[in-house]
């Protein structure tokens, strides 16, 4: 629901300032204000921006034999990279679409990447039938590092710096010095939680680890909190904030491990947050028992101050994937089509955030045409 | 590569926070104003505010509160910023006597993680100092413990259980500190208290709390002891609490808006002043009433409403029923409360104003005066305080007294009392007639003085040596000397002029008079009681004006003559020519001054057109120098050379008044802020000190004068909100577009109107409903049903550029708001049009879907609508494009030809945008600024009527101005208040390089910037030897203007050293470090400033003391002119630095 104007219009909304909160009402009316002086109202400007993405480009692979599986953005180069079924990663450039260089790092599909904020490293985590293989690559050569991660199905890095990786694998965590390998500490829950999807994070403040449900504290190794498990799939993720836990549909108060709120929106989804935080992105993948192959073909946005939805953004195609370039401005998708045994046709898709799709007196873009050639 | 310099030629207006208080000394009643980044400690006196000291903070003040810890006996303050650096501050007479800003203690108390609340930065300070408390982030309390000797601000985090805080403060009378707050959660605001174990840095227990209060409540005031507890001010109630009793009233005058300010009278706390958004003024007062046992309890409260007032941002109680009131939509005022009402029923009287330009949303830059020197017309202030100013750079006249007097043709003032150093009478000439005040304290009252002639004309007066008078008439000089034993005055000597000619023009000095009749000139010696004459020459022509040099003998006599337009140099005593300069052109030299400005000698001649020549003098052989001539005015001019704080200055008396003063030994011309002036005089009475006598047609003024170099800020109030202006030259008007808040009056069905139908009035006079004529839309009822009991309706008024008077106000439909303007003029057609574009608001629509483009011709005083163009969405931006309209609307940059059916047909479009807010052309270049996208460049296809993206800027900048520097250099201001510097690399060879915009300077400038244009608001005249190129006039929120020009490498780089070494010697208030608070500073990221040189900073240069301007200057290498390096001197410094200080 949208919080009501502030009586006085203009005047009101002006003098009480910082007071109005998240204001609606016209963008006309908004830059009125601000040039007046008031406070950028800067949630109402995320929710105007984040209603609206405008394909740019379309990115395929030159053989047939494998799909898109994952994309991230180059942290630092004008680059994305993209992870396939085959377990190679393709790099492209960005402005013009070409693929640049093409690493075969792992055999089989490549479901999770993380570049580190410098750039220099890059986190894999693939499938293969018989064992949970991740791998830490130097990204200039795509060497594999001295030390073996093999054994975690899904890592990432710590937040606050790049200094530790946190890997899953079941129920247990385990923490990683990022430079030695060393192990640094394992975390298994007394009582397990036996999520489908469990991965082990950080919060913003690298003190604590979420997994499998659990919260431990990171400096004693202790157990502080199990939370109620209300899904079979996400242990959770931790707001930026750092006050929230987001699990599946439930938000938790981190302080007081009370349930803040329910939102259904969110359900069987993984969330992914802007660098700005002024967002929140949804997208399910309900990858759960035998119903394996089930993906969205729209994804979500989200205010992240009150989980209010923003716009469903429908595009006609399973969604494998979804990252968010170093500043927000842009998406990429990865768009696959057909079943996720047999896919059919696949590419990495490009969206600016907040454009509009172009219309009007100009033709409406044929999204087929646009990668011909 | 691109270097910049950007300086603040008006500091920022508008004020953010103020405090009363003992700062400066126990005894001394202060006000501290802080405006923006600026903190002014003002000295409350009987007579008014006395400006006592003015600083700069390397940051933005977010919190700014006093208190005084039980150890002092003056009050400190503890200012917290933006960027969450807290400090406290003390104000301290250092060794030397003057005042100085003592950072007492500081510390950054930011955290990596958290989220910034919503409801802005509350900070507190316990009432016995004990405590700082601090909600920065949701659910985060942090205090910092006040210890004596800590210079360190470090604060605790305590986890807050209340999320959503809307106001906090310290209750009086605890035996710990404890907290009271308004909070809100899913049932409603409630409020609550904790006690705080300050040691232990814990939250102990709530002593009381009160669910539901109401729903709007959004202000506490904390009670002083003995009663203790809270006011909670709510949008239609006032509840007192206290734990135990609750007292609540709903008076019906705060009903219709919200009070967003308050500040207490008295200390006891029975009276408070609340301020309104709409600028009203209330009194609360808090009744009591004994209790069983003896103590006093809150009885009823009172709510009165006192007046009207600026627009309050905050406001604080002096003394003796004076309020400081500050504003940031427009000037603040100081008001006196009065025990009766008046005659509008009124409490609140202004007694003093003060000129803030806040907030500057639009601005032109004109030469309306032709004069070669642009003025600024801004859109300023808002709602009932909105306004243009006019702003020019000039100097300016305080009216201290003026006295009708018309046809006044010369003033002198006299010293007539012994032994005095004051001035004590004012003699004034007029045609046939001579008159003589005396100043008698502040009363003027006309007397005579024995022995001189009042019915003739004096063409000189003055004190001479031997304690005598001269006074010169057409018939000759008359000496007057003080009466022997008594304090009259009778003649003592006479000289008169022989043959036919009269006297007409003369010099005087202690002891020499020079006086001319036709084209001879008598050289008089002034003795005890005697004139003789000394010399006579006969000029080849007629002497038009004359003047002594300095010096008795030998000196110097400039003589400028009729006919054959020239200046000669005689010396004295034998009358000899020593220069001959011929003016070039037709028009006779009216006036001429000799006079040492800084210890050089210049000759000035003023013509009768108002130009002026000057030379340097040689004093020692008599040639003239160095000529130069400038255009002062367009009518006769006369020079006056008078005193001001002990320089010597010139002041240039026409119809434009300018004051020509020596810094670094250069002339410089600055306008006075007085449309005309015939005469002036020097006057240094005792109760007129320091001050001048200035004649105009039909008063004489005495005024002090302004510091030298100040912007002169003329008002024209309009009372609504304008928006934009635009300059039409061919009608010789102003296009500005207002916003009008009107009161939704409901009709009552005795009315005649269907139930619910409202009618929307004006709620006050304001510019366009006083408008000599008016069109456009009737007034009616909205489409929709008001969200808002106020109503905005946009208007286009048209305003004469001379006068300013409003000529015609257009209304536009309801729901219809004018967002963009300007004066075009379009194809072959002849006509100069004002286009209007326009966005029709529908409250679902966060964006318009629906607007207009209006082209309206004004002439014979008729306003008529040349064309209609319906638009899918709000017109940001309209721009006259090579004779086309070129429009941001949404999302696109439309171009749009004027057809010969006179319609405006779209011809081509761009879609790269969130939303396209502002447009800059140059060539067929366009450069669009973008809601979220930062800036980018379009190219228009003449041949084939399309645009072309040519370069972006990928990074996302929120922005609020663009201007295109030059073809390749773009300068954008974002909303996080930063500038930044692109640039397109036409060079580079990829495509990926071409299109991609280069960063090439970035800086913090800590204010919005909302609008840029080229130009200087120096006149070209002035000597401006700064090699800096290409200004551009930014304006702001705060009502700052500031300068950014273009520097050559070598001087950036020069000037980077110098900054850098300023920085180290320069302290900084509260210790922010310079460059953290010049960091480029978003959402995303902190960057070091690069490309652009700190003005501020390097300005401050000129008031540091010679012995650290040396150790500044240390080892800094300076090019000596040909490509040599040497080490740099003060004066080197000195002289660059006021070079720099002169473009603005």
């Amino acid at each position: 629901k949208c919080p009501e104007p502030a009586r006085g219009g203009t005047l009101a909304a002006l003098a009480l300032g910082a007071r109005s909160g998240a204001d609606a009402g016209s963008v006309c009316a908004r830059e009125l204000r601000r040039e007046l002086g008031a406070p950028p109202a800067r949630r109402a400007y995320s929710r105007l921006v984040h209603a609206h993405f405008a394909p740019v480009r379309t990115l395929r692979l030159q053989d047939d034999d494998s799909f898109f599986t994952h994309t991230i953005f180059h942290p630092t180069q004008q680059q994305l990279l993209a992870a396939t079924s085959s377990g190679d990663i393709r790099i492209f450039n960005l402005f013009s679409g070409a693929e640049e260089n093409s690493y075969q790092v792992h055999e089989s599909y490549i479901y999770h990447m993380q570049a580190s904020r410098d750039g220099l490293l890059l986190l894999a985590s693939a499938t293969t039938t018989w064992r949970p293989l991740s791998a830490l690559w130097n990204m200039k050569e795509f060497e594999q590092l001295s030390f073996q991660l093999d054994n975690e199905e899904y890592v990432e890095f710590s937040k606050m710096s790049d200094e530790r990786i946190i890997g899953t694998k079941g129920e247990t965590a385990t923490v990683f010095d990022t430079r030695t390998g060393r192990e640094l500490m394992t975390l298994t829950p007394a009582i397990s939680n036996q999520y489908a999807k469990n991965r082990a994070t950080f919060n913003p403040t690298d003190e604590l680890v979420l997994s499998d449900g659990v919260l431990w504290d990171v400096n004693t190794g202790k157990e502080i909190h199990k939370f109620d498990k209300l899904n079979q799939t996400h242990s959770g993720v931790f707001h930026p904030n750092g006050l929230e836990v987001i699990s599946n549909t439930e938000v938790w108060d981190l302080r007081t491990f009370h349930l803040l709120r329910t939102v259904p929106t969110l359900d069987k989804s993984e969330v992914i947050f802007n660098p700005t935080c002024t967002a929140l992105y949804a997208i399910c993948s309900d990858q759960d028992s035998e119903e394996r192959s089930q993906f969205d073909t729209s994804f979500k946005t989200l205010d992240p101050y009150d989980y209010s939805s923003i716009a469903t953004i429908d595009v006609k195609r399973n969604i494998y994937s979804l990252s968010v370039s170093r500043y927000g401005t842009q998406i990429s998708l990865v768009e696959n089509m057909g079943d996720f045994e047999q896919v059919q046709e696949s590419w990495v898709k490009l969206y600016d955030v907040g454009r509009r799709r172009d219309h009007d007196d100009d033709a409406e873009e044929d999204e087929e045409e646009e990668m011909a050639g | 590569m691109a270097y910049h310099y950007v300086v603040t030629a008006q500091k920022p207006t508008a004020v953010t926070a103020c405090v009363t208080g003992n700062f400066t000394s126990p005894t001394d009643l202060n006000l501290l104003v802080a405006k923006v980044s600026r903190l002014e400690m003002y000295l409350v006196t009987p007579e008014g505010l006395r400006p006592m000291k003015e600083v700069g903070l390397y940051g933005r003040v977010a919190k700014m509160k006093l208190f005084r810890p039980p150890y002092e006996n003056k009050d400190l303050v503890f200012i917290l910023t933006a960027r969450y650096n807290a400090m406290i501050l003390e104000w301290r007479t250092g060794a030397n006597g003057d005042l100085e800003v003592v950072t007492r203690a500081h510390g950054n108390v930011a955290d990596r993680i958290g989220k910034p609340s919503e409801n802005g930065i509350l900070a507190v300070i316990d009432p016995q100092a004990r405590v700082i408390g601090l909600r920065l982030y949701d659910g985060l309390f942090k205090i910092i413990p006040l210890d004596k000797d800590s210079t360190e601000l470090k604060a605790a985090s305590l986890r807050l259980e209340e999320l959503n805080v809307y106001d906090l403060e310290f209750l009086h009378g605890c035996s710990n500190p404890t907290l009271i707050l308004i909070h809100q959660d899913l049932n409603g605001r409630h409020i609550k208290t904790h006690e705080i174990n300050a040691k232990d840095k814990e939250f102990m227990k709530i002593p009381w709390k009160q669910d539901n209060v109401e729903t709007e409540a959004s202000i506490l005031i904390p009670v002083p002891s003995p009663l203790g507890g809270a006011i909670v001010i709510g949008q239609e109630s006032i509840v007192y609490h206290d734990g135990q009793s609750y007292v609540a009233v709903a008076p019906s005058q705060i009903k219709m808006t919200p009070i967003n300010c308050y500040c207490r009278v008295d200390g006891k706390g029975l009276r408070y002043l609340l301020g309104d958004i709409a600028g009203r003024l209330f009194m609360l007062l808090l009744e009591l009433q004994e209790k069983m046992d003896g103590t006093q309890a809150v009885k009823d409260l009172k709510v009165e409403l006192l007046g009207e007032i600026p627009i309050p941002e905050c406001m604080t109680y002096l003394d003796n029923g004076v309020v400081f009131i500050g504003s940031r939509l427009g000037d603040s005022a100081l008001v006196r409360l009065s025990a009766t009402r008046d005659e509008l029923s009124q409490y609140v009287q202004p007694m003093e104003s003060f000129t803030s330009l806040a907030p500057i949303v639009d601005m032109c830059v004109v030469d309306l005066e032709r004069q070669g020197q642009n003025q600024l017309i801004t859109c300023s202030g808002a709602f009932k305080m909105g306004s243009l100013r006019i702003i020019r750079n000039g100097i300016g006249i305080q009216e201290q007294a003026s006295i009708d007097l018309p046809g006044i043709k010369g003033m002198w003032p006299l010293t007539l009392a012994q032994n005095s150093t004051y001035h004590d009478t004012l003699v004034l000439s007029f045609v046939g007639q001579t008159r003589v005040l005396t100043l008698n304290g502040e009363e003027v009252e006309e007397t005579e003085i024995k022995g001189f002639v009042s019915d003739r004309q004096t063409f000189f007066t003055g004190n001479v040596c031997h304690d005598q008078l001269i006074q010169v008439t057409d018939e000759g000089v008359r000496l007057v000397a003080r009466c022997d034993g008594g304090g009259g005055w009778s003649l003592a000597a006479q000289w008169r002029v022989e043959g036919a000619r009269a006297l007409s023009v003369v010099a005087c000095s202690a002891s020499r008079a020079v006086a001319a009749a036709g084209p001879r000139l008598y050289l008089l010696a002034v003795g005890r009681a005697s004139l003789h004459l000394l010399a006579e020459v006969c000029m080849e022509e007629e002497v038009a004006c004359l003047d002594l040099g300095p010096g008795d003998e030998p000196a110097l006599l400039g003589v400028g003559l009729w006919t054959d337009i020239s200046v000669r140099v005689l010396g004295l005593p034998d009358l000899r020519q020593l220069h001959h300069e011929k003016l070039s052109g037709e028009i006779i030299p009216r006036s001429l001054l000799i006079s040492e400005l800084e210890g050089v000698c210049y000759l000035l001649c003023a013509l009768g057109d108002g130009s002026m020549f000057y030379f340097t003098l040689d004093r020692e052989c008599g040639a003239l120098a160095n000529r130069k001539k400038v255009t002062l005015g367009t009518q006769p001019t006369v020079l006056r050379s008078f005193r001001s704080l002990s320089t010597t200055n010139i002041f240039a008396c026409s119809d434009r008044p300018t004051v020509i003063f020596s810094s670094n030994h250069k002339l410089v011309f600055s306008n006075v802020n007085l449309k005309e002036v015939t005469h002036m005089c020097s006057l240094n009475a005792q109760a007129y000190p320091d001050s001048l006598a200035l004649a105009t047609d039909s008063t004489v003024t005495i005024g002090t004068i302004d510091e030298i170099q100040k912007l002169h800020i003329r008002t024209v109030p309009l009372g609504e909100t304008p928006r934009r202006i635009a300059y039409q030259e061919a009608s010789q008007t102003f296009g500005v577009i207002t916003m009008r808040v009107d009161k939704l009056e409901c009709a009552g069905g005795g009315a005649g109107g269907a139930a619910g139908a409202g009618c929307a009035v004006a709620a006050r006079a304001s510019a366009s409903t006083a408008a000599n004529s008016s069109s456009g839309a009737p007034p009616q009822p909205p489409k929709h049903a008001p969200t808002a009991l106020d109503l905005e309706m946009h208007h286009l008024l048209l305003l004469d550029h001379h006068t300013f008077e409003v000529l015609h106000s257009h209304q536009l439909l309801p729901s219809e708001f004018a967002m963009s303007l300007v004066s075009c003029k379009l194809g072959d057609d002849p006509n100069h049009y004002y286009a209007l574009g326009t966005a029709i608001l529908n409250p679902e629509e966060s964006e318009p879907k629906q607007g207009r483009i209006l082209l309206y011709h004004w002439s014979e005083g008729r306003l008529v609508v040349v064309a209609e163009k319906e638009i899918k969405g709000g017109c940001y931006t309209l721009v006259e494009f090579n004779g086309k309209l070129l429009a941001s609307i949404n999302s696109t940059v439309r171009l749009f030809e004027w057809t010969s059916e006179k319609e405006l047909r779209l011809e081509c479009s761009h879609f790269n945008n969130i939303v396209a807010l502002y447009l800059k052309v140059k060539g067929d270049f366009i450069l669009v600024g973008d809601l979220m996208r930062s800036m980018s460049l379009l190219q228009y296809k003449q041949m084939e009527g399309s645009f072309e993206e040519i370069a972006r800027d990928y990074s996302p900048n929120w922005m609020t101005a663009v201007e295109i520097l030059d073809d390749d250099t773009f300068l954008g201001a974002e909303n996080s208040f930063n500038l930044f510097v692109c640039q397109k690399d036409s060079a580079a060879t990829t495509d990926e390089e071409r299109q991609q915009m280069g960063y090439m300077g970035q800086f913090h400038i800590g204010d919005m910037v909302n609008v840029m244009r080229h130009g200087s608001l120096v006149a070209q005249h002035a000597d401006t030897a700064a090699p800096v190129s290409g200004p551009v006039l930014l304006a702001t929120v705060s009502g700052a203007i500031c300068l950014v020009v273009q520097l050559s490498q070598e001087l950036y780089e020069f000037l980077h050293q110098l900054e850098e070494r300023l920085t180290h010697t320069i302290k900084s208030v509260g210790k922010i470090p310079h460059s953290f608070w010049r960091s480029l500073n978003t959402d995303i990221k902190t960057e070091p400033a690069e490309g652009f040189i700190d003005g501020d900073l390097i300005e401050s240069f000129l008031d540091l003391s010679r012995d650290i301007q040396q150790e500044t200057v240390q080892g800094l290498q300076i090019d000596d002119g040909d490509g040599m390096m040497r080490d740099a001197t003060v004066d080197d410094l000195i002289k660059i630095v006021e070079d720099l200080t002169r473009i603005h």
